[in-house]
C-alpha cells in the first residue's frame, strides 16, 4: 500500500489508513439523523428499522418517565419511543413531514427515538472518530461516544445505551425540569 | 432424586399428569365423603376410580425412581384395592384413612423437587396409619396390588389380539441383569423361550429405574415386567430362561372390542370402568400452555392486520368504487375478517376449562381444616362447569384456598356459639362460580357469624389505620389492606404467610376484583370477580382531554352523566352525591398531569376491594374487548396505568390501573378527614 518512493504526500497516507482499516473492518456504519441543526448518528448495527411517523401514531402514556413520549403500536408490538429533544435539552418541535422514529434495538431493549430528519448512512474509519473535548458538557454529552468528520460536516456518535442507567434517568430528569438554559448542542 | 434421574420435562409431565390424577382423586372423594355424610353406601365406581389413579400414580412414580411416593402409593393402594373387593369396609374411619393418606401423597408428589427427606416424617406416619388400620381390618399389604397390572392401550390391544389368535397373555418378572441384555443381546433369547408368541411391553416395575448407564448389572436390585405373548406353559418359559416359575403369571385381557380406556386399562377380571371417565379423556391433547400464548399472540396481530388490510380496502375503493379488482378484494377482505375472528374465538376457547378442577380441591381441604380446628363444616359447590382461562384457574388456587381457610377459621363459628345462636352445629360454606356479562364471578360464602367489627376495629386501631365505627364497606376494606395481616389473629390455620391483602392483590393483577360482604351473625361473601380470560377483557373506552383510555369493566359499577355544579371542592378532594352517600370524585386529567376538565362530562363509579370512587372522564366511547398487552416502557412503570392494548384501528389505548386510582382517592378522601 504505501509507495515505495517512501515520499507519499499526506493525503495517500491518510487514504492509506482508510482503506487499510476498511480493509480489516474497521469501519463503522452510522445511520445519521438531525436533531434542530446538529448532525448526529448511531452504529447501524443498533438500528432495527425506521419509521415514519405518518404511519403510526404515538400514544402518550400519562405518568410515564418525562423521557417517554409514548408507545407506537409497531405491527402489533408495542415499543416505547423516547424524546431524545428533550433528553438533550432541545426545545419541543411539532413533527413535520421529515420527522421519522429511528426504532434501535439495544440491550434486548426495542425502542425509538424521534428524529427530525434523517440524512443518510455513512461509513466512518472507527479510528476517524474523535473523543469528545472535556469542555464540551451537555445535557446530551454523556451519551455522545464521540464525533466523526464526514467531508466537511460533523456527525455526533451516541452510545445510547447510557439512556437506561437509572442514575442518569434520573439526574436528567432534574436537569430538566430545571430549565433549559444550558445550551445543550453537543458538540460545539 | 429427581435431577439424578429425569430431565426437567419429564418430571415436568410426570407433575402434569399427576395432578389429573389428583384432580380425579379430590371429585372421586368428594363424592365419597358425601354419599357417607348422608349415610348412603359410597358408589363403587368411585372407589374403583380412586384406587386406578392411585395405582397409575404409583407407576409413574416408579418410572422416576420417586421412591416415597411410590411407597406411599402402594400402601394406598393395597388399602382400596382391600376395599374395592369388600375385605375393608367402606366407614369413616376407612374414609378418614384414604383422605388424609391421598393428602400426604398429593403433597410430597406435587412437591418432588424438593428433597425427599423433608417429606419421610410425613409419609412414615401415613405409611404407618394405613398399615394400623389394615392389621384391625383385616387386611394386609401385599407385596404388589394383588395381581392387577395396569398396561397402556396399545399393549391391551397386542395383548387382546394375541388372545385371539390363540396365545397366551403373560406377565413376566426379571431382574434388572437379563433386561439389560433384553435391550441388546438376550431380547432375541426371551423371545425364544416364548415360542410363537412375542415381547410386547418392556417396563419397570416397582423398585426403580436407574439411568441405563449408571446401572451396575452384577449387583443392581431392579425388576422389569415383560409383557408377552406365548405358546408356551409358565413351567417351558421358567425353563428355558432359567427364572422360577412363580415369577410368570397369566395376564385376564378382555376382547379388543371390550377395551375401555386410553391411556390404562385395568385388568383382573373386575368390572370394567364407568365408561363415562374414560370416554372424556378420548382424544385429549395435552398441550403446552404457553404455545397456545404464542398461538393467542399471533391471531391478536392477525386482528390488526385484519383491519389494516379492511383500511387499505376502503381506500382503493374511494378512488375506483367499479373497479371489479376492487369488489373482488372487497369479498375476500370480508371472508378473511370472519375467518381470523373465527380463529381467535377458538384459540380463546382452547385456553378455557371448567373451573371444576379447582372446586373439586375445596371439600378436601375444607375438611382437613374444620377437623384441625375441631368444626364441623360441609361444602356445597355450584356451577362447577363454569369455564375460564387456565391461567386464572392457576392464579385463582392459592387466593381460593386461603379464602376457604378464612371462612372456616374465622367465618364458622364454634358449634357452641352456633348452638347458641340457633344455627345448625353443621357449618355450610358455598362456593359458586358463574359467567356474568362477561367476567366470572366466583363466590365464598359462609354462614357464619359475619365479620367481627370488633375485633377488626381493635386490630386496626393497633395497626393506625382509620375505622368509621358500623361502616362495613370499610370494615371490607380493612381487612384486605396490607398492615391486616391474618398472622396476628387467632388461630395459625389461617396465618400462613398469606393475608387476605395479597388475596387482593393477585386478584387485581388478574383485572379482577375482590368484594367482601358481611351480615353480622349471618355470614360473609367473599366474591371475586375477574374477566373470563386473562388475555382478553371487556372494557369501557373513555376519553381524557383528548386521549382515549381503557378502564376495565370488572371495576365498573355505574356510569352517570355530571355537571360542574354536581361536584364540590371539600379541602381539596372533589366529591360528589350519590343517593346520599359522598362519592369522592378524581378528575383523571389531574390525575395525569392535565388540565383540569371542563364543568361536564361522566363520573365513572368503580371499585377496588371494597372501596368506591368516582373518575371523572370527558366522554365515553362505549364497551369494547380489548387484548391486554404488557407496557414496556424501558422498564419504568407509569403509576395509574396498568397496560394497554391495540385497538382495531391499530392505535395504542392505555389501560387504567384502577386499584391504584382508588387508592388516590381514597387517600385524598383521608386526608380530608386527618
Amino acid at each position: 500500500m504505501i509507495s515505495d518512493t517512501g515520499a507519499a504526500s499526506a493525503m495517500d497516507t491518510a487514504l492509506a489508513a482508510r482503506e487499510a482499516a476498511e480493509t480489516f473492518g474497521e469501519v463503522t456504519q452510522i445511520v445519521g439523523f438531525r436533531l434542530d441543526a446538529e448532525e448526529y448518528g448511531v452504529p447501524i448495527t443498533d438500528v432495527q428499522e425506521i419509521i415514519r411517523l405518518r404511519t403510526v401514531s404515538i400514544t402518550r402514556i400519562p405518568n410515564a418517565p418525562r423521557f417517554v413520549e409514548g408507545v407506537v403500536n409497531l405491527r402489533g408490538r408495542m415499543v416505547p419511543v423516547v424524546d431524545l429533544r428533550g433528553r438533550f435539552g432541545l426545545s419541543a418541535v411539532e413533527h413535520a413531514r421529515s420527522t421519522r422514529v429511528v426504532v434501535l434495538r439495544l440491550a434486548d431493549r426495542t425502542f425509538g427515538i424521534v428524529v427530525d430528519e434523517v440524512t443518510e448512512v455513512v461509513r466512518v474509519p472507527s479510528n476517524e472518530i474523535e473523543m469528545l473535548p472535556d469542555l464540551v458538557a451537555g445535557p446530551g454529552s454523556r451519551f455522545v461516544t464521540g464525533v466523526a468528520r464526514v467531508g466537511d460536516r460533523m456527525v455526533v456518535v451516541l452510545d445510547l445505551n447510557r439512556l437506561f442507567t437509572d442514575e442518569e434517568a434520573d439526574a436528567f430528569d432534574e436537569i430538566a425540569s430545571g430549565g433549559n438554559s444550558e445550551d445543550g448542542k453537543a458538540g460545539k | 432424586m429427581s435431577e439424578e434421574y429425569g430431565t426437567e420435562q419429564l418430571i415436568r409431565e410426570f407433575l402434569c399428569e399427576a395432578e389429573e390424577h389428583f384432580d380425579a382423586i379430590g371429585s372421586d372423594l368428594a363424592a365419597i365423603e358425601s354419599a357417607l355424610a348422608d349415610g348412603r353406601s359410597p358408589e363403587a365406581g368411585s372407589v374403583e376410580s380412586v384406587f386406578r389413579a392411585v395405582h397409575t400414580l404409583k407407576g409413574l412414580a416408579s418410572m422416576f425412581a420417586f421412591t416415597s411416593i411410590k411407597e406411599l402409593a402402594h400402601r394406598l393402594e393395597s388399602l382400596l384395592d382391600a376395599v374395592r373387593k369388600g375385605r375393608t369396609a367402606l366407614d369413616r374411619d376407612t374414609y378418614d384413612v384414604v383422605f388424609r393418606t391421598s393428602r400426604v401423597l398429593e403433597r410430597i408428589t406435587m412437591g418432588v423437587a424438593a428433597p425427599e427427606a423433608q417429606h419421610d416424617a410425613a409419609v412414615a406416619d401415613a405409611v404407618a396409619l394405613i398399615e394400623r388400620h389394615m392389621a384391625a381390618n383385616g387386611g394386609a399389604i401385599s407385596g404388589d396390588a394383588a395381581g392387577v397390572t395396569v398396561f397402556s392401550e396399545f399393549a391391551a390391544e397386542c395383548l387382546a389380539r394375541g388372545v385371539q389368535s390363540g396365545l397366551r397373555p403373560i406377565a413376566l418378572d426379571l431382574r434388572w441383569g437379563i433386561e439389560l441384555r433384553l435391550g441388546g443381546l438376550r431380547r432375541a433369547e426371551v423371545e425364544s423361550a416364548l415360542g410363537g408368541g412375542e415381547i410386547v411391553e418392556v417396563r419397570p416395575l416397582l423398585d426403580g429405574t436407574p439411568e441405563l448407564d449408571e446401572i451396575d448389572p452384577d449387583t443392581a436390585d431392579v425388576t422389569v415386567e415383560v409383557l408377552a405373548l406365548t405358546d408356551r406353559s409358565n413351567a417351558e418359559i421358567g425353563d428355558a430362561l432359567g427364572v422360577s416359575e412363580s415369577r410368570i403369571r397369566e395376564l385376564d385381557v378382555c376382547a379388543p372390542g371390550d377395551v375401555v380406556g386410553d391411556t390404562d386399562v385395568l385388568v383382573d377380571g373386575s368390572k370394567p370402568l364407568e365408561a363415562g371417565r374414560t370416554a372424556s379423556t378420548r382424544g385429549v391433547l395435552r398441550v403446552e400452555i404457553q404455545r397456545v400464548d404464542e398461538l393467542m399472540d399471533l391471531a391478536g396481530e392477525l386482528v390488526t392486520a385484519r383491519t389494516r388490510l379492511a383500511d387499505l380496502s376502503s381506500s382503493l375503493r374511494a378512488r375506483d368504487a367499479k373497479d371489479e379488482t376492487y369488489s373482488a378484494l372487497a369479498t375476500s377482505v370480508k371472508e378473511v375478517a370472519a375467518l381470523v375472528g373465527a380463529l381467535q374465538e377458538q384459540v380463546m376457547r382452547l385456553r378455557m376449562v371448567p373451573v371444576g378442577t379447582l372446586f373439586s380441591r375445596a371439600p378436601r381441604i375444607v375438611r382437613d381444616i374444620a377437623r384441625t380446628l375441631g368444626k364441623d363444616v360441609t361444602v356445597e359447590i355450584e356451577g362447577s362447569d363454569t369455564e375460564l382461562d387456565k391461567r386464572l384457574i392457576e392464579q385463582l388456587e392459592d387466593p381460593l384456598l386461603h379464602l376457604l381457610r378464612n371462612a372456616v377459621d374465622h367465618g364458622i363459628e364454634p358449634a357452641g356459639v352456633r348452638a347458641a345462636a340457633g344455627k345448625p352445629a353443621t357449618g355450610r360454606i358455598r362456593l359458586t362460580a358463574r359467567q356474568e356479562a362477561g367476567t366470572v364471578v366466583v363466590e365464598i360464602t359462609d354462614d357464619g357469624g359475619g365479620l367481627d367489627s370488633e375485633k377488626i376495629a381493635a386490630r386496626a386501631t393497633q395497626l393506625g389505620l382509620d375505622l368509621r365505627q358500623g361502616d362495613g364497606a370499610r370494615l371490607a376494606e380493612i381487612i384486605m389492606s396490607p398492615g391486616f395481616s391474618t398472622a396476628a389473629q387467632v388461630t395459625d390455620v389461617s396465618g400462613r404467610g398469606v393475608g387476605l391483602d395479597v388475596v387482593r392483590k393477585r386478584i387485581t393483577d388478574l383485572n379482577g376484583v375482590a368484594e367482601v360482604e358481611s351480615q353480622p351473625g349471618h355470614g360473609t361473601v367473599f366474591r371475586l370477580v375477574m374477566p373470563l380470560t386473562l388475555a382478553i377483557m371487556p372494557a369501557l373506552l373513555v376519553r381524557v382531554s383528548g386521549e382515549t383510555f381503557a378502564l376495565p369493566l370488572v371495576a365498573v359499577l355505574e356510569v352517570m352523566r355530571v355537571r360542574g355544579d354536581d361536584l364540590h371542592m371539600i379541602a381539596g378532594t372533589r366529591v360528589m352525591d350519590l343517593r346520599g352517600t359522598t362519592l369522592p370524585v378524581i378528575a383523571l386529567a389531574e390525575m395525569f398531569g392535565g388540565d383540569v376538565p371542563a364543568d361536564r362530562g361522566y363520573v365513572v363509579e368503580v371499585t377496588s376491594g371494597s372501596r368506591i370512587c368516582g373518575l371523572l372522564v370527558d366522554g365515553l366511547l362505549g364497551r369494547q374487548e380489548i387484548v391486554v398487552k404488557s407496557l414496556d416502557i424501558l422498564g419504568y412503570t407509569a403509576p395509574g396505568i396498568a397496560g394497554a392494548t391495540i385497538l382495531g384501528d391499530g392505535s395504542v389505548v392505555p389501560i387504567i390501573d384502577v386499584d391504584h386510582a382508588v387508592g388516590a382517592g381514597i387517600a385524598g378522601s383521608r386526608e380530608e378527614c386527618a
